[in-house]
C-alpha cells in the first residue's frame, strides 16, 4: 500500500508542469539573472588601477628617490593588470588637457614640492594621494634622519624605512574565494525550499475532503488520514529535494557559486530546506480556511517576504535585520537556510551552521504537528 | 439492511438540508435518492459516509455504526462522487489503478479488476489517455471505473450522469444495472427522473430535505390521482368537441393549444378510444396521436406543487 500511493504520487508531482516550472524552472532562470546582475559583484575588492601623467620637468628629474618609485609602481617588469598606476609622462600643459578630457585620474607635478592635481574627488584620486602622502612621510623621515644623526642611518634602516609591512591579512580559512554576491544565491536557494510549500498545499488540498473531490475521494478510502499524510509528504519531500538539488548544482556547476567544500554538509542543508519548505505549505494549507487561491496568495507572499529579509533583493539586509531585530532573523526560515549556506561558506567550525539546522528541522516538526492537529478532524461541516 | 438512517437532520446554518430523514437500503437493490437540486440528496450521501456532522441521528452500514475511522466498512463501499475526482497527470489506467489500489493490495488480482473495470465501463480505448484528452461522457465514466473498481458490495452515486451525452448515459446506466446483477447494492441520486425509472427498483422522492414519498415507481405513481395523458395533433377543434371533452368525466384536465389537444385523465380510465372516436365523428383531420402514462415529474408535481427541474 505504501509503495503503492508512494509510486503514484511521485508520478502525479514529476507530471504537474506547472509545478516544476515554479519549483525548479524559475529559481534556474533567476539564477542565472543573478549571475548576470552580480557578475561583478565580487570583484569590487579586487586590485584598481589608476591612470596617472607625471609632469616631466627639472625639478622631476632632480628628485631621483621619486623616480625611482614612480618607476617601481609603474615597471615594465609588472604585468599591466598589476601595477598599481598607468604613467604618462608629459608637459603640464598636456597633463592638464588629459586630466579635462578624463584620459586620467590625475597628474603630479614636482614645484619642487610634489603637487596632486585631480579633476574630482574618487576611489582612484584617493589612491593616488594615499601613495604620494606616504612617500612624502617616508622621504621626510629619512631626510630628518640624515640630518640630525647621520651616524645611526645605514642601509638596513634605510630599507627598514622603505618596507611596509601588513600585519593583518584577509583570509578564508575553508579557503572559499570570498564574495558577497554568495548571499544573493543562497537566498535564492532557501526561496526555492520554501516553494516546496507548492508540493506541500497539494498534498494537503489533495487530502480534505472540504478542499478538493480528490479529498473526498481519499476520505472514504480505508486508509488512515496520517498514515496518507506522511506518504504524500515523503513524496513530496523527495521530488522536492532533487529540485533544490539540481538547484546547487546549477549554481556551483555552471554558474561557478561556491558553497565551500563540506558538500555532504550542503546536501544536508538542502534536505533540511526541503523538509521545513514542504511542512510549511502544508501547514499553510491547513491552517488557512480561505479558497486555493488564497492559500497560494499566502504561501507566495509570505514566501518572498521571507526571502527578502533573507538578502534575496539586497544582501545587506540580511546583516540589517540580524543587528536590528535578531528574533526576526531566527524566526525566518529563508533567512535560517541562507545561513547554513553561508556559515558553511565563510566559517571553519560548524556550531553556527549546525544551530542553523536545527532551527531548520524544528520548525519542520512544528509546522508537521500543527497539520496534523488540523487535519485529524474527519468530519466537516460542509463540503 | 445495507443502509440503515434514522431520523436524521443536518442544518446550515439556518437552512435545514436534511429534516429528521428516513432511509432503508436494502441488499440488491438499487434504490433511487430523486429530488430536484438543492433537496437533501448530496447531503444525505455525505452524512452517510461520515464526511459530514450532523446535528441528530443514527447512520448505519452493513449493520455498524457508520465512523470516519470505520475502515472495514469504508472497504465494502465504492463511492462515485458528483465532482470527477482524477489526478490529471495520472492516464486512464493509472487512476483506475491508484484508486483501486487504496482497496486491493494484491497485484494480480488488481490487475484483473482494473480491466474489469475498464471493460464496464467501454474506455478500453482511451486507457493511455490523460484526463484533459477526454471528453466530458469519457470523463464520468473514467470517474465510475475509479469508485467501483475494487468492487464494493455497496455502490454509492451522487449524480452520475451529470452533463453527460446520451450515448455516455445509456452506456453508464447499463453499467450500473450489471454492477447490480453483480451483486451490489446501489444508492444513486439523481435530478432525471428518467434515470431513476429506467434503473433503481426503490424510489425516495426527496424536497427540501424531508421525504415526500417512497416506493417502487409504480407504487408511487399510483399515489397521485392523474392518470394515461394523451396528445393529438389536429386543427381547428371545433367548440362543440371542445364542449364535449370539458364535460366528460374521466377527463382531469385539458388544454387546447396551436393545434395541439392535450387531455389528462383521472386515474384508471383509459380514454383513448372514446377521444378518437369523437374526432371521428366530426371527420376531423388528425396528426400525430400518442399517449403517455404518469411520469414521476407528474409525482414530484402532484406532491409539491412543482416541476422536478424547478
Amino acid at each position: 500500500m505504501i509503495a503503492h500511493i508512494l509510486k503514484y504520487r511521485l508520478k502525479c508531482f514529476l507530471r504537474d508542469r506547472q509545478m516544476v516550472f515554479w519549483t525548479l524552472l524559475f529559481p534556474l532562470l533567476l539564477a542565472t539573472l543573478f549571475n548576470f546582475a552580480f557578475a561583478n559583484l565580487g570583484q569590487i575588492d579586487q586590485y584598481v588601477q589608476a591612470k596617472i601623467a607625471v609632469v616631466d620637468n627639472l625639478a622631476y628629474q632632480q628628485n631621483l628617490p621619486f623616480q625611482s618609485v614612480i618607476e617601481f609602481v609603474s615597471g615594465t617588469s609588472e604585468p599591466l593588470t598589476t601595477k598599481l598606476f598607468d604613467v604618462t609622462f608629459t608637459d603640464a600643459k598636456s597633463a592638464q588637457t588629459l586630466l579635462l578630457n578624463k584620459s586620467i585620474d590625475g597628474y603630479i607635478e614636482l614645484n619642487p614640492k610634489i603637487q596632486l592635481v585631480v579633476y574630482e574627488s574618487g576611489f582612484k584620486q584617493t589612491i593616488i594621494k594615499g601613495f604620494l602622502d606616504d612617500f612624502v612621510q617616508t622621504e621626510t623621515v629619512l631626510t630628518e634622519l640624515i640630518q640630525n644623526n647621520p651616524q645611526s642611518v645605514d642601509e638596513d634602516m634605510i630599507e627598514l624605512a622603505q618596507v611596509r609591512r601588513d600585519y593583518l591579512a584577509d583570509s578564508s580559512s575553508n579557503q572559499a574565494n570570498t564574495n558577497p554576491a554568495v548571499i544573493y544565491f543562497y537566498s535564492l536557494i532557501a526561496m526555492t525550499a520554501l516553494y516546496g510549500g507548492f508540493w506541500g498545499l497539494r498534498v494537503v488540498t489533495e487530502l480534505q475532503a472540504d478542499l478538493s473531490p480528490q479529498g473526498a475521494r481519499a476520505s472514504i478510502a480505508p486508509v488512515h488520514k496520517l498514515k496518507r499524510l506522511i506518504i504524500e509528504i515523503v513524496a513530496a519531500l523527495v521530488v522536492h529535494f532533487a529540485i533544490v538539488l539540481v538547484v546547487i548544482l546549477y549554481m556551483f556547476g555552471v554558474l561557478h557559486i561556491s558553497f565551500g567544500s563540506q558538500w555532504i554538509y550542503v546536501i544536508l542543508a538542502a534536505f533540511a530546506g526541503s523538509l521545513m519548505g514542504v511542512s510549511f505549505g502544508a501547514c499553510i494549507a491547513a491552517l488557512v480556511k480561505k479558497g486555493e487561491g488564497m492559500k497560494i496568495g499566502v504561501l507566495i507572499s509570505s514566501t518572498m517576504i521571507m526571502s527578502f529579509l533573507s538578502g534575496m533583493m539586497y544582501h545587506g539586509i540580511k546583516y540589517t535585520v540580524t543587528q536590528a531585530i535578531p528574533a526576526l532573523a531566527w524566526l525566518n526560515p529563508a533567512n535560517v537556510l541562507t545561513d547554513a549556506f553561508y556559515a558553511l561558506y565563510y566559517y571553519d567550525t560548524y556550531q553556527r551552521y549546525f544551530i542553523n539546522l536545527s532551527i531548520l528541522f524544528a520548525f519542520s516538526l512544528i509546522f508537521c504537528l500543527l497539520t496534523y492537529v488540523v487535519l485529524r478532524r474527519q468530519k466537516y461541516a460542509s463540503i | 439492511m445495507v443502509i440503515r438512517v434514522r431520523d436524521l437532520v443536518k442544518r446550515y446554518g439556518n437552512l435545514t438540508a436534511l429534516d429528521h430523514l428516513d432511509l432503508d437500503v436494502q441488499a440488491g437493490e438499487i434504490f433511487g435518492l430523486l429530488g430536484p437540486n438543492g433537496s437533501g440528496k448530496t447531503t444525505a450521501i455525505h452524512c452517510i459516509l461520515s464526511l459530514l456532522t450532523f446535528e441528530q441521528g443514527t447512520i448505519d452500514v452493513f449493520d455498524c455504526e457508520m465512523t470516519p475511522d470505520a475502515y472495514e466498512l469504508k472497504q465494502n463501499i465504492g463511492v462515485v462522487m458528483q465532482n470527477v475526482a482524477v489526478f490529471d497527470e495520472l492516464t486512464v489506467y493509472d487512476n483506475i489503478d491508484y484508486f483501486c489500489g487504496l482497496y486491493i493490495s494484491d497485484k494480480a488480482k488488481r490487475k484483473q479488476l482494473v480491466q474489469e473495470a475498464i471493460d464496464l465501463v467501454a474506455l478500453n480505448d482511451f486507457v493511455k489517455f490523460y484526463p484533459k484528452k477526454l471528453s466530458g461522457g469519457l470523463l464520468r465514466r473514467l470517474n465510475i471505473a475509479c469508485g467501483i473498481a475494487h468492487q464494493p458490495r455497496l455502490i454509492i452515486m451522487d449524480e452520475p450522469t451529470v452533463a453527460v451525452d446520451p450515448q455516455s448515459r445509456n452506456n453508464i446506466l447499463e453499467g450500473i444495472k450489471k454492477l447490480n446483477q453483480a451483486g451490489a447494492t446501489i444508492l444513486y441520486t439523481s435530478h432525471y427522473m428518467e434515470e431513476v425509472e429506467q434503473i433503481c427498483s426503490r424510489i425516495m422522492i426527496l424536497d427540501k430535505g424531508r421525504v415526500i414519498r417512497t416506493g417502487t415507481k409504480e407504487e408511487l405513481k399510483a399515489t397521485i390521482s392523474l392518470g394515461e395523458k394523451i396528445t393529438i395533433e389536429v386543427e381547428n377543434l371545433p367548440s362543440h368537441i371542445l364542449e364535449n371533452i370539458k364535460t366528460n368525466p374521466h377527463i382531469a384536465t385539458f388544454d387546447y393549444d396551436d393545434h395541439v389537444l392535450v387531455a389528462r385523465f383521472i386515474r384508471g380510465e383509459n380514454g383513448l378510444v372514446d377521444l378518437l372516436e369523437l374526432m371521428n365523428s366530426s371527420h376531423l383531420q388528425l396528426g400525430r396521436v400518442y399517449s403517455e402514462l404518469p411520469t414521476l415529474n407528474d409525482v414530484f408535481l402532484e406532491l409539491t406543487g412543482k416541476e422536478l427541474r424547478d
